[in-house]
């Protein structure tokens, strides 16, 4: 690998280091906020690295959730990761043991990232250099961000005030990217309230877990009866 | 809080990122097709999701007066406006927050 095949993952990752760097810096100050340490912050992102998985552990700490409940949010909020490794199986299965880093890696910047280099003319062996180099700089950015974030949230407070809106707007983002690109408004609407519904009913964080088992529930109630439907 | 505490919850989100991001690999290793229904929930599940965890993250606003709401709402429409006028992630997110933060130190 040579130093042009390096210029070239920063170049391509370039848009990441923007996102992630400030996203980082917030989530750092978040995890300060509330009363962890900072090294917490840096920990968190070398070893789980998923953006809005992160924002919501930090919530759960700082509520002293239980464990259980911990392991349960966290696999409905990453649920989506289930399927990114799909598009992914025969590039992966060809990088040897640097796949299980590709697989560790594997959030939704990098997945759109790969998607990008997947289709540039290149050999096979460029693509793979680049696409490791990529996961592993935007890792990176990632650790850096929330780093800063964190010791400047513990040296500096005062710039911290407020700083947790920046989960919403992330949340609020992702949303709409999500609404335009798949139309589901009813989905997101039945979701919304029905979870707001359970929320008023129990007044406390554990309303996520009822209300993501029951939108799993009907969702595959909806593909049998879709299924019938068209038999 | 206890160190304890914290570790232990850090190594199970660790595990289960890991695990639903290794979760395609696993499987198709045993079996070639992935069932039906799997990708039918899967496809739809991010948007139901991310709807609730939208009101996970403005639960505590609070409408007993104005100023307790009015940052929360309008900090909402500019991240809902500038994202539709721009849809550049970043950009949403930091003026979205700056919003919130400025209220914040005006109101309190």
């Amino acid at each position: 690998m040579g130093k042009g095949s390096f210029k070239e993952a920063v170049y391509t990752s370039l848009p990441v280091l923007g996102g992630y760097s400030v996203l980082g810096f917030a989530f750092g100050l978040l995890v300060v906020g509330a009363a962890l340490p900072w090294y917490a912050a840096t920990l968190m992102s070398v070893v789980i690295f998923a953006g809005s998985g992160q924002f919501v552990l930090v919530g759960l700490l700082a509520a002293a959730a239980p464990l259980s409940s911990i392991a349960l949010t966290t696999l409905m909020v990453n649920s989506r990761h289930m399927f990114y490794g799909l598009s992914y199986i025969e590039f992966f299965s060809s990088m040897g043991v640097k796949r299980w880093y590709m697989i560790f890696s594997l959030t939704d910047e990098t997945y759109a990232l790969l998607s990008l280099i997947r289709e540039e003319e290149k050999s096979p062996e460029e693509k793979r250099i680049l696409a490791w180099m990529v996961a592993g700089l935007n890792h990176l950015y990632w650790i850096g961000g929330s780093t800063a974030g964190a010791l400047a949230g513990t040296y500096l407070p005062m710039v911290s005030e407020g700083v947790e809106f920046s989960m919403t707007a992330l949340f609020i983002v992702i949303l709409i990217e999500q609404l335009i690109q798949q139309r589901t408004f009813a989905l997101a609407f039945v979701s919304f309230f029905s979870a707001l519904l359970i929320y008023l009913y129990m007044r406390s964080s554990a309303f996520l877990f009822p209300s993501m088992v029951l939108m799993l529930l009907l969702l595959f109630a909806q593909y049998h009866i879709e299924k019938r439907e068209s038999r | 809080m206890s160190l304890t505490y914290l570790f232990l919850a850090i190594i199970i989100a660790s595990a289960i990122t890991l695990a639903t991001r290794a979760f395609p690999f696993l499987l198709l290793s045993h079996r070639q097709e992935v069932p039906e229904w799997l990708l039918f929930v899967a496809k739809r599940l991010p948007v139901a999701v991310i709807a609730i965890l939208v009101l996970y993250s403005i639960r505590h606003i609070s409408f007993d007066s104005l100023t307790n709401w009015a940052g929360e709402a309008v900090s909402i429409a500019v991240v809902v406006l500038v994202h539709l006028y721009r849809r550049n992630t970043l950009a949403s997110v930091l003026l979205g927050t700056l919003c919130y933060m400025t209220f914040k130190s005006l109101f309190g």
